[in-house]
């Protein structure tokens, strides 16, 4: 049986639809991403699976139960970190962990919690004087404090510096291999395809596909993309007639050639025939990125992209 | 300990930690005691008081009454509209506790240091002053009782309605200040041309005013008042309830 079960989730605030037939389920043990721009209903959905909201149609069960008629059940076996939530910033770390720990019934050992998340040295620290990463620890010890059966994790690293982002993926196996199942809120593709063992990519308040990060990949047509600034003036469209070769761009002197199979040998060698050599060469395997735009149009997200990039 | 234990400790621990809040509290009334105190006119009998001096129970009500509006109208629904602002009220929703036991918490740590900053005044006064303790202790005590649950059931009001800190110190002050001047702090009622000391006299803090002073003085609390008081409580504590948001 699933742990998590979310059939035709249906959510409207006013005019504006927050989700749209909403279906996934999260088995026992995984981390089961939710993948998707801000404002994507991927908060709406969580909020809904803990309870804290009220969907207005659909059905969901969490470990067989009724997130809002056994409310106070699923809350001693859901552990939860919030995005945007705080706690009083005089509030010291251990005060934290020992009343959290008071509102269950068996609650585990906060002062091991507090070795085990790296927490030791800052148990007398004020919870408004603590690093980012230390907070989010703190908050990942505060959501595991009841023994819970599932966290549910929602941006769990926006506004950490890319040092502390790394350490907290690495806490966040680490609930995994506890046997807690995970559901982890993202908008972070390298995070998504690092952690989680499935994804459900969602687009303007629906889901655009469910599967594991390489399955997701190879659905947005996989493949590799080739990069690099031509010696000589080299024709898009005899490059584009290469086998394997899905698609030819230009940014500025750089020429971007998207495709399947052996890309890398096949160009080179037809600049070779050619005596054109290419500089600066790169290549790089699709990512997960590459699938999340393809998922979810590209002509937005592109241009999005590119925006950034300037 | 119960979640309830803990948390009323901990946001006690939270309240000394941030002391200017229980400083003031504590302080303050032994310092309107004394301003009031060293005026000579206000330590002899008074006509208007019925041959009482002003200090003997008017001033120490005076003081009763802006303690537990300063503590139930500013510092209680400014925690309330802080801890909802930064999800920390969101945050209890999702564990076993109702976020409810926080609310319970914070009236209770409010009504202890009301407690705490009385019984200081009542020693206070009685040492520098020569003040009587309240003569009708039981009724005293009912109507601290009463005028403390009205004024923070009221302050849960604010607390609900402000949508943010800075609403609620906005509202708490603009609440306060009208009710404490019908209640007659600035005026006593009896000095008020009619109507304005009827309506003053039923006030919620008119209401309390008159409580106080009457068992202090040593008399019962007139049956009138601590009903309104009740009747206070309970309609602010519904508006409360109907009208609190967690997020």
């Amino acid at each position: 049986m699933s742990i998590i079960e979310v059939e035709h989730l249906e959510k409207r605030y006013g005019d504006h639809v927050a989700l749209r037939d909403v279906s996934f389920t999260v088995e026992q043990g995984e981390i089961f991403g939710i993948l998707g721009r801000n404002g994507a209903g991927k908060t709406t959905t969580v909020e809904c699976v803990e309870g804290l909201r009220r969907p207005d149609s659909g059905r969901i069960s969490v470990l067989g139960k009724d997130p809002h008629r056994d409310a106070s059940e699923l809350r001693t076996k859901v552990g939860v970190q919030l995005q945007e939530s705080a706690l009083p910033d005089n509030m010291k770390v251990w005060e934290a962990l020992d009343l959290y720990s008071s509102f269950h019934a068996n609650p585990a050992d906060w002062r091991g919690l507090l070795e085990e998340w790296g927490l030791a040295e800052k148990r007398n620290a004020r919870f408004g004087k603590l690093s980012g990463g230390q907070k989010q620890r703190l908050f990942i010890a505060l959501a595991l404090v009841g023994n819970p059966s599932i966290a549910v994790l929602d941006e769990l690293t926006t506004g950490l510096d890319p040092q502390a982002r790394r350490e907290t993926w690495g806490l966040v196996q680490r609930i995994r291999d506890k046997g807690v199942t995970v559901l982890l809120v993202t908008h972070f593709m390298d995070e998504a395809e690092r952690l989680c063992d499935r994804i459900a990519v969602f687009d303007r308040g629906a889901i655009a596909a469910i599967d594991t990060p390489a399955g997701l990949i190879s659905r947005a047509g996989g493949g590799q993309r080739v990069s690099f600034v031509p010696s000589a003036p080299v024709d898009d469209a005899e490059l584009a007639a290469l086998p394997g070769v899905t698609s030819v761009e230009r940014d500025g002197t750089e020429v971007s050639v998207r495709g399947t199979g052996d890309l890398l040998q096949v160009l080179t060698t037809a600049l070779a025939r050619k005596d054109v050599v290419p500089t600066g060469l790169r290549a790089d395997r699709a990512g997960l990125e590459d699938a999340f735009l393809a998922l979810t149009g590209e002509q937005a997200a592109t241009t999005e992209h590119e925006e950034a990039r300037r | 300990m119960s979640a309830l234990g803990k948390l009323t400790f901990t946001e006690s621990k939270l309240m000394l930690r941030d002391p200017s809040t229980a400083i003031m509290t504590l302080v303050f009334p032994l310092f309107l005691m004394t301003i009031f105190g060293i005026i000579p006119g206000f330590r002899k009998p008074y006509d208007g008081f019925g041959g009482a001096a002003v200090i003997d129970t008017f001033i120490p009500g005076v003081t009763v009454l802006v303690v537990l509006s300063v503590l139930g109208l500013s510092v209680m629904p400014v925690y309330l509209a802080t801890y909802r602002e930064r999800g920390i009220l969101r945050r209890l929703a999702t564990t076993p506790v109702s976020p409810l036991l926080l609310l319970v918490a914070q009236i209770l740590v409010n009504a202890l240091l009301a407690v705490a900053s009385v019984a200081l005044l009542i020693v206070f006064a009685r040492i520098a002053f020569g003040v009587r303790p309240p003569g009708e202790a039981v009724g005293f005590a009912l109507a601290f009782l009463l005028s403390a649950t009205t004024v923070l059931a009221l302050g849960l009001v604010i607390g609900s309605l402000a949508a943010s800190s800075k609403a609620a110190t906005a509202i708490g002050l603009a609440v306060m200040f009208p009710l404490l001047f019908l209640a007659g702090v600035w005026t006593p009622v009896e000095l008020l041309p009619e109507p304005l000391s009827t309506i003053g006299e039923v006030t919620p803090m008119g209401a309390a005013l008159q409580a106080v002073r009457d068992s202090w003085g040593g008399t019962f609390p007139e049956p009138l008042h601590l009903v309104l008081l009740a009747v206070y409580t309970a309609v602010f504590s519904g508006i409360a309830a109907k009208t609190f948001r967690w997020e």
